[in-house]
């Protein structure tokens, strides 16, 4: 794993912000969200990452901030990665992986659900556990949750 | 065509609703619709002081309650630095089988219903009472056990509760024996279940599929062998993998485990060290800053919950990465092209579970 971290530093240099290897067979990553998409790309491609199987990805909002949070596995090597990232919480915009991993397609829809954040060049991004009609991001520090928000209605046509 | 499935539909297995667009019998485009029991239980747990948010969990995968106590346990535990007793890990691990058998069982008895073979339900629940049966005798509970604790399990085992276990387990490898008769051997169960639905080795990869799904794809991603928790890696098991990836596949896959998980139960039983089952934690839980995650293997695959710290008494964020919400993003691929009359048998050997995909 040594000489695979080695390689990822030389190629992206500044762009990872801080390491540390938390096991042998994990390494934690920040990484700056400019070269959010570029980094997945890496670690999927290069041989000697290959990580091949998303296995989460989610949001944070520390009330400053998003965090976004990216693991992925190998299924060759059985190595974990963790990949970190900050975006701010008025643009809330970073590249999707939904095109090179699939898994992950879901999980970004719902973050853009909870938090509204703008995965793009997500193919399909659209609201996946709250109505269509809902009003504001729930999981946001500061959503005001009053029903007076998102009053009950009836039932909807069905398409 | 367009047709609508569900939310209230009875081979759904809760409110999961599917637009399907027919071409005569074929599936052309499957959108699934979920939500309908989204709860914002993440949400809610940011609320709350760490160790309350315990009995939530329990309304995740509500067939297997127990896996959810303890995913959510190891990440507070890994987050606050917390050891666990050695014995609370032996019954940790016990618990967490009779709750592989009874959800698996579940789903025997369910599949078995979709497909038409009724009989099925009455033997598998027949056992998943047995089953249940114990585990109300160790956590007083059927269903929302609510039982693992940070830094251990909050009671010991009840008196003589290893033997019952064992008498069980012996019964149990005699009534495994009498499904086999009942759907493995079973010409019609066969020629519904063989070749449909066929999920590729690849596709599961890229779509993160874990569990049962994804070992019947020949990908061998266990969480309790490739990272093993409590005391897993000092028991001996097999991980059943199979290469064929269809309904069958997956179905034979979950009937293994049942055995695995016996023989798991019994080295258990055997090693089972005495000792405190709780580590003593201050009255107000404060870990420190950061980020942590768990891995644990539920009987959907892998159930994994990401907790953020400020160092404050409640979280800042709380995750569930629920297997069931991933196994179900890949149905539209499965579907594509399968006829509609195995649409219940593809969904069914999913095994999906609306609480832990709404959350």
């Amino acid at each position: 794993m040594n000489q695979a971290i080695e390689n990822l530093l030389q190629r992206f240099g500044e762009a990872v912000i801080e390491w540390t290897q938390v096991s042998p067979n994990e390494v934690r990553l920040t990484v700056s969200a400019s070269h959010w998409r570029d980094i997945a790309q890496y670690l999927h491609d290069d041989p000697l990452w290959q990580m091949d199987y998303p296995a989460d990805l989610t949001v944070w909002d520390t009330g400053n901030e998003f965090g976004v949070y990216l693991r992925l596995w190998s299924s060759v090597y059985n190595h974990n990665v963790v990949v970190l990232t900050s975006i701010s919480r008025e643009e809330a915009r970073i590249a999707s992986l939904a095109t090179l991993y699939p898994g992950v397609d879901w999980h970004e829809r719902e973050m853009y659900d909870m938090y509204g954040v703008i995965f793009e060049g997500h193919p399909n991004l659209k609201r996946i556990l709250l109505p269509d009609d809902w009003e504001g991001f729930p999981f946001r520090k500061d959503y005001v949750a009053e029903p007076s928000g998102n009053p009950l209605h009836g039932p909807q046509p069905v398409n | 065509m367009v047709i609508n499935v569900g939310p209230q539909h009875p081979s759904t297995h809760g409110v999961l609703r599917l637009i399907l667009t027919l071409d005569g019998e074929q599936i052309v485009a499957c959108e699934p619709v979920i939500g309908y029991l989204h709860r914002g239980l993440e949400k809610m747990m940011e609320r709350r002081p760490y160790r309350h948010n315990i009995p939530f969990t329990d309304r995740l995968d509500y067939l297997a309650a127990l896996s959810n106590n303890l995913g959510i346990c190891q990440c507070i535990e890994r987050l606050g630095g917390v050891e666990v007793p050695e014995r609370a890990q032996y019954i940790r691990v016990l618990l967490m089988e009779l709750q592989r058998i009874a959800s698996h069982l579940v789903f025997l008895g369910t599949f078995g219903t979709d497909l038409g073979a009724t009989t099925m339900f009455l033997y598998a629940f027949r056992e998943r009472e047995m089953v249940l049966d114990l585990l109300e005798e160790c956590t007083g509970a059927r269903l929302t056990y609510n039982w693992v604790r940070v830094g251990g399990v909050p009671d010991d085992l009840p008196e003589g509760f290893g033997q019952k276990v064992l008498d069980f387990a012996k019964l149990f490898r005699q009534r495994i024996e009498e499904y086999d008769m009942l759907l493995t051997r079973n010409r019609i169960f066969r020629s519904r279940t063989q070749g449909v639905g066929v999920l590729p080795k690849e596709t599961a990869l890229a779509y993160g599929c874990s569990g049962p799904v994804a070992r019947a794809s020949g990908i061998p991603y266990d969480i309790r062998k490739v990272a093993p928790y409590e005391v897993y890696d000092r028991v001996e098991f097999d991980v059943p993998v199979f290469e064929d990836g269809d309904v069958w596949a997956r179905y034979l896959v979950r009937m293994e485990e049942l055995r695995q998980s016996l023989r798991i139960i019994e080295q258990v039983l055997r090693d089972m060290p005495d000792g405190p089952v709780q580590t003593k934690l201050p009255k107000i839980f404060k870990p420190p800053a950061g980020i942590a995650y768990s891995r644990v293997e539920s009987p959907r695959g892998e159930l994994s919950f990401m907790m953020v710290s400020d160092g404050s008494p409640n979280p800042v964020r709380v995750h569930i990465r629920a297997p069931s919400f991933v196994n179900l993003s890949v149905l539209p691929r499965l579907l594509e092209g399968a006829k509609v009359a195995d649409l219940v048998a593809i969904l069914g050997s999913i095994d999906v579970v609306l609480g832990e995909i709404d959350r």
